[in-house]
């Protein structure tokens, strides 16, 4: 394993969309960019994909047992704080949750519950 | 003591002979987090944020991280989903066993799976489809762990394609209805049913391995590429990721990705493995654990996921980033995620909405993959009237 970091991390060939292959598969991830007014910016910022079934993701999320597949709507709240420092307001940006026992994120909030469920109250299925 | 190695495969042809590339993890230190547990030879990166406690290792880079790197994901940043602790294998006592209905049963060393065959490269985006959970874990706790938006990377695996290997054994590509390859693991794992299981032929025992199948027509499809990896970025693979050699099933979620893989079997029936059923399934949201138990759930083959699913997530602005107001008065900020489909269906257009879903405006969407090419136009005019 090679221990990269990202000032070194692109030794790798650059790929590019050939519309010849439009039809052909694809077994990658893309990344996009958006330029945003502040000015447009309200209370939150919404993703969402379509793909070639011109279905876009689902806007409300669907709970299951496993919890898998979950692709509704990214959602990022955009707050108006003060900045504890310098006493000017800021645009502080609120992901819906961080990854395991890390705390914090609006759904964690909206949930009323401690920001982490913690991992698996079921845990005889996960064990 | 380590039986893996980071010397790759010295000598063989096509390999990368860049020693640079493998430079840095040689003298990296055991993670302290490790010790004491089976998994204390291999090297981890401390970054990663681990999910399940100490052990068994399951993880995934912060997302500001993995932003950073962009469309290729360093190995050590890369998701790990274990269940267990990692098999001690070595490249050259390792065997894959190819039987079941196949004519001619092989067994391969790993020299014979990598240069008896052609060999495959390409990139492929590897995610556990648990991405995501933990939004779902806030509404009502389901029975995994709390994965964020991290659990998804993407590398470039080297490997010889599944329908090379089944066509040597025997097996006719057009021959295909009512057949299932099967894929089996080396690691012991907990008996998930807590059960014998379903079928009496084959009961299941206290440990299990992990194990699942595919069609027979997904796996000799050329358009498929399903392959049997051993490289992953010109080197072997790191023992998280499988060494010395995985199923990549290039569309699918990882779950299907059989890691440290030692059987592979044609069969006239889907896999009979209690992986194969009791996980990576989508069921109905009213059904509990118990329901599931109790009720046969888990043996509805109609819940079964394969394809990922169509997602995005915005890794810029990340979480808890703030931005001085007067500075950015009139100004632009560029939002800045990732986007995936499944089962090699490209994503056509990601949208932000910044008035909660009332209007919607086109990101920009930098294409880096080249699709495979089984979907080449049949002459230069049609290409031209598509650019």
């Amino acid at each position: 394993m090679t221990l990269y970091n990202h000032r070194d991390s692109n030794p790798l060939p650059t790929l590019c969309l050939n519309s010849k292959f439009f039809l052909g598969k694809y077994w990658c991830w893309v990344w996009w960019t958006f330029e945003v007014d502040t000015a447009q910016l309200q209370d939150e910022i919404w993703v969402r994909a379509w793909d070639t079934s011109n279905s876009p993701q689902p806007e409300k999320l669907t709970w299951t047992l496993m919890g898998q597949s979950s692709n509704h709507f990214f959602r990022v709240k955009v707050h108006i704080d003060t900045d504890e420092n310098s006493g000017k307001p800021v645009y502080r940006f609120e992901h819906p949750t961080q990854p395991g026992q890390q705390t914090g994120g609006w759904a964690t909030r909206i949930a009323d519950k401690v920001p982490s469920a913690g991992y698996g109250k079921i845990n005889y299925l996960q064990e | 003591m380590t039986p893996w190695k980071n010397n790759r495969n010295e000598g063989r042809e096509g390999d990368p002979v860049d020693k640079s590339k493998a430079k840095h993890w040689i003298d990296l230190p055991c993670d302290s987090r490790d010790v004491g547990t089976p998994d204390e030879w291999i090297p981890r990166d401390g970054r990663l944020v681990r999910l399940t406690g100490r052990h068994p290792f399951n993880c995934e880079p912060p997302t500001g991280e993995l932003a950073k790197e962009g469309f290729f994901t360093p190995p050590n940043l890369h998701i790990i989903r274990n269940h267990g602790a990692v098999p001690q294998l070595s490249w050259e006592t390792h065997i894959v066993k190819i039987g079941g209905v196949v004519p001619t049963p092989m067994e391969l060393s790993m020299d014979e799976l990598s240069g008896d065959y052609p060999n495959t490269e390409f990139p492929v985006s590897i995610s556990c489809c648990g991405n995501r959970r933990k939004e779902l874990n806030m509404v009502k706790q389901t029975i995994g762990f709390n994965w964020g938006t991290g659990a998804m990377g993407t590398c470039i695996y080297k490997g010889t394609l599944v329908r090379d290997l089944l066509i040597r054994a025997g097996i006719d590509p057009n021959d295909t209805v009512g057949k299932f390859v099967e894929f089996i693991g080396t690691d012991d794992l907990p008996n998930k049913a807590g059960d014998k299981g379903p079928f009496e032929d084959e009961p299941w025992g206290d440990k299990v391995k992990y194990g699942t199948s595919i069609s027979l027509a997904h796996a000799m499809a050329l358009e498929s590429e399903v392959m049997i990896a051993f490289q992953c970025n010109g080197e072997r693979l790191h023992p998280d990721r499988g060494y010395p050699c995985r199923l990549v099933i290039p569309g699918y979620i990882g779950g299907r990705m059989i890691k440290w893989l030692a059987q592979i079997n044609v069969l006239t029936h889907e896999s009979h493995n209690c992986y194969h059923y009791w996980d990576n399934k989508y069921m109905p949201p009213q059904v509990t654990a118990e329901m599931a138990a109790k009720d046969g759930w888990w043996y509805k083959q109609e819940y079964i996921i394969n394809e990922l699913s169509l997602n995005s997530v915005i890794t810029y602005p990340n979480h808890n980033d703030t931005l001085p107001l007067a500075t950015y008065i009139d100004k632009k900020i560029e939002l800045k995620g990732y986007a995936h489909a499944g089962g090699g269906r490209p994503v056509t257009r990601v949208e932000i909405s910044t008035t909660r879903g009332e209007t919607w405006d086109l990101a920009t969407i930098h294409r880096q993959e080249q699709p495979n090419p089984y979907g080449t136009f049949s002459n230069d005019d049609d290409e031209e009237k598509w650019r």
